[in-house]
């Protein structure tokens, strides 16, 4: 089986006993890689009613087709498993070297299930798998942590580790690794602490067998160059994605004061100019990577110094713009404080800001925290965030996630908790965002941006033309009603094309941004693997691989649908209140032709379920059997 | 003046019926959003444009032939 390592690792925490499976030739040829093993292994090994943080529960890593060749940007590793966060399916993807480590050690994918009895490390050292006493790491920060063990173990090692946060439930915990990368959405984190498992140590010195070594060397060097000559190359890399930021305030998307408004008057403060001038030492990239993207620097504030990645873009959305942290120095500080404590930081700020606004709403008074609370004040931001990783006074209730605090606090405080699904909402505020909005609502893990980037295309199409848009006005200008029409077709194609390069294992940035052909793919996918697909045939698996998903939230949620696709009331009840989007909003009636068109396009019933005759399409005629049995979908 | 406007990807998936380079002539000096107007471009949908590899706003001043390279949004990490 040429590309991949061929081998299934599992674990079982409870006994301590490894096993290995061989890789199925039938997952390869439906599922890819990546997202699609994660997706099918869910749903083939998890019964739809266990406890996510439960010993039955299963967290897999998986790598794709192309992870570790030495080829563009080949490090992205997924992990997947039934989320604390949301009680759904779930995966989370990380770049850095831990995946390229797993194959060169002989496996695709790694499936921990069971518990440990104390708290553990897994070492897999090629075909050595033990699993170790951590009790002296446990409590340990996530980046000190893979510090330790590095020292302990061999700079070779790729370690994976969860901070105090995953250790402690939270359910937004996120897996760490090389010192600042995160799969950070959906508590993936937190499945490792309730496994009692500290850290993942991987050493590979394997190969991978190749179809046409003399091809791929020759289709990756093309690749390659084809990046280098990419007009955008040398411009791109410089600020990362934070560059993004002063358009995402100037068409009115910026999530300010938890999602109150969508423009923040700071923004010059807190862009990607600012990380480049005031807190970058370095570059970094993840495994094979020729535009790094990541920005190692440091920080000073008032309550000290740091060194720490980042901030990307989402974390100063949601520091910087949602909680209005004022400076890059102090988002950058909060971002370490979650790096050390194994946090997401999308997820945090989000649960950050909605207390900050209970408070100044009189739903969370001083007594209940322990300390005031105020927008743009690091040391509240800092509190909350040491009392959400050791579920400590108010962090107890913040720890579960901006949805299950609402729905304890009540008084209103539901319709500006923001997320879906119980995920908490990224970067980009999407009341005049139609496309984006729908993007979220329909995300196969809750409010991610990740799965479908429309909003670009939503101010492109703010007029009525292209051509009227040439003169309609510049960024800053205030932006016309957007329209709902049209969208779902473009929210489909986007939500097969990013979750895709999750499958091959390799990360979206050179095709997204650079414009990578879709050709350089094609050729390094046959090269490696000896198979012939088109970027279409591909797509189809993408699309297979979002039905799959959606089934797994129908067969183990009772009653989901429809109802579980909306975002919360804030968006369609409150005008955007100042900026760019002032006076805009989206109905509930736009938001329902957005749910009809959208279902429409993917051939789901008008509740969101997928219909019998739409997975017998894309080959799921057996999960289409399962559902019928179950009475989740008419047979 | 002579004006080599290049679109990155993904400026290009969102403007998807243009060129990835295009050569724009104009009568003389022009600022960068003058020059995307030439060339069809909106200036709302471009995030930073670099004149001859150095990052320039709008209103920035080209006197002569240059090379004008275009981004558009992408999503953060």
């Amino acid at each position: 089986m040429y590309g991949y390592a061929g081998r299934i690792l599992r674990v079982d925490l409870t006994t301590g006993r490894a096993t290995v499976d061989p890789l199925s030739e039938k997952l390869v040829e439906e599922y890819l890689g990546g997202r699609g093993f994660v997706a099918r292994l869910l749903w083939d090994e998890l019964a739809p009613d266990v406890d996510p943080l439960g010993p039955e529960n299963l967290l897999v890593m998986a790598t794709g087709p192309l992870s570790g060749h030495f080829l563009p940007a080949t490090g992205k590793t997924h992990f997947g498993t039934k989320s604390p966060a949301t009680g759904g399916y779930a995966d989370s993807n990380l770049g850095g070297h831990a995946g390229p480590a797993l194959k060169y050690a002989g496996y695709d994918v790694l499936v921990l299930r069971g518990k440990a009895a104390e708290p553990s490390l897994l070492v897999i050292d090629d075909d050595r798998v033990e699993v170790r006493s951590a009790r002296t790491y446990w409590g340990a920060g996530a980046i000190a942590a893979e510090t330790r063990l590095k020292a302990d173990l061999g700079e070779d090692f790729e370690i994976l580790a969860i901070g105090p946060a995953g250790e402690n439930a939270v359910r937004y915990a996120c897996i760490s690794h090389d010192f600042g990368r995160q799969a950070g959405r959906t508590g993936v984190g937190a499945v490792l602490g309730s496994k009692n498992l500290k850290a993942v140590a991987i050493r590979g010195t394997g190969s991978l067998p190749v179809f046409d070594v003399e091809g791929l060397y020759e289709a990756g060097k093309e690749a390659y160059r084809a990046v280098y000559e990419k007009p955008g190359f040398a411009g791109w890399t410089p600020e990362g994605t934070a560059g993004i930021t002063n358009w995402v305030n100037e068409v009115g998307a910026f999530p300010t004061r938890n999602f109150q408004t969508s423009y923040a008057e700071h923004y010059r403060e807190i862009n990607g100019r600012a990380v480049v001038e005031k807190l970058r030492i370095t570059d970094k990239g993840c495994y094979c990577c020729p535009t790094p993207c990541g920005k190692y620097g440091r920080t000073r504030v008032a309550r000290g110094e740091a060194h720490v990645e980042g901030p990307e873009y989402e974390t100063i959305a949601l520091f910087g713009g949602a909680c209005v942290l004022p400076s890059i120095e102090e988002i950058a500080y909060a971002n370490y404080v979650c790096d050390e404590l194994g946090l997401d930081t999308i997820s945090a700020g989000a649960a950050i800001a909605w207390a900050i606004e209970c408070h100044e709403k009189g739903l969370l008074p001083e007594g209940e925290i322990g300390r005031p609370l105020r927008f743009g004040d690091l040391e509240s931001v800092v509190y909350l965030l040491e009392e959400i990783a050791a579920r400590r006074g108010i962090g107890d209730l913040l720890a579960d996630g901006v949805k299950a605090a609402a729905e304890k606090v009540g008084k209103g405080s539901e319709a500006f908790a923001i997320h879906v699904k119980g995920l908490e909402w990224s970067g980009y505020e999407c009341r005049n965002a139609p496309g984006m909005m729908l993007s979220y609502m329909t995300a196969d893990v809750g409010a991610h941006h990740a799965r479908a980037w429309a909003l670009g295309h939503d101010v492109a199409g703010t007029s009525a033309s292209v051509h009227d848009l040439v003169t309609a006005g510049g960024r800053g200008d205030r932006m016309p009603k957007a329209s709902v029409e049209g969208r779902s077709a473009k929210v489909v194609e986007l939500q097969h094309v990013r979750p895709l390069f999750d499958a091959l294992g390799i990360c979206r940035l050179q095709y997204m941004e650079l414009g990578m052909e879709v050709e350089h793919y094609e050729q390094l996918f046959y090269r490696v693997t000896g198979r012939r697909l088109s970027w279409t045939d591909m797509l189809g698996i993408s699309e297979r691989i979002w039905h799959l998903t959606r089934c797994f939230w129908v067969r183990g949620m009772p009653g989901f649908g429809r109802a579980w696709d909306y975002p919360p009331a804030r968006f369609s009840e409150e005008p955007v209140p100042s900026g760019p989007n002032a006076g805009h909003r989206l109905s509930r009636e736009e938001l329902d032709r957005l749910l009809d068109d959208y279902y429409d396009a993917r051939g789901w019933d008008r509740n969101g379920v997928p219909t019998k005759s739409t997975l017998e399409r894309v080959g799921l005629g057996d999960v289409a059997a399962d559902l019928a049995a179950r009475g989740r979908i008419e047979e | 003046m002579r004006v080599q406007v290049h679109l990155t990807g993904s400026l290009r998936a969102i403007l998807e019926d243009r060129p990835e380079s295009v050569m724009v002539d104009v009568p003389g000096p022009s600022t960068v959003g003058e020059l995307l107007r030439a060339a069809g471009i909106p200036p709302r949908v471009v995030v930073v444009a670099l004149v001859d590899g150095v990052g320039r706003d709008e209103e920035y001043r080209v006197e002569g032939d240059a090379e004008l390279t275009l981004f558009g949004p992408l999503a953060g990490g």
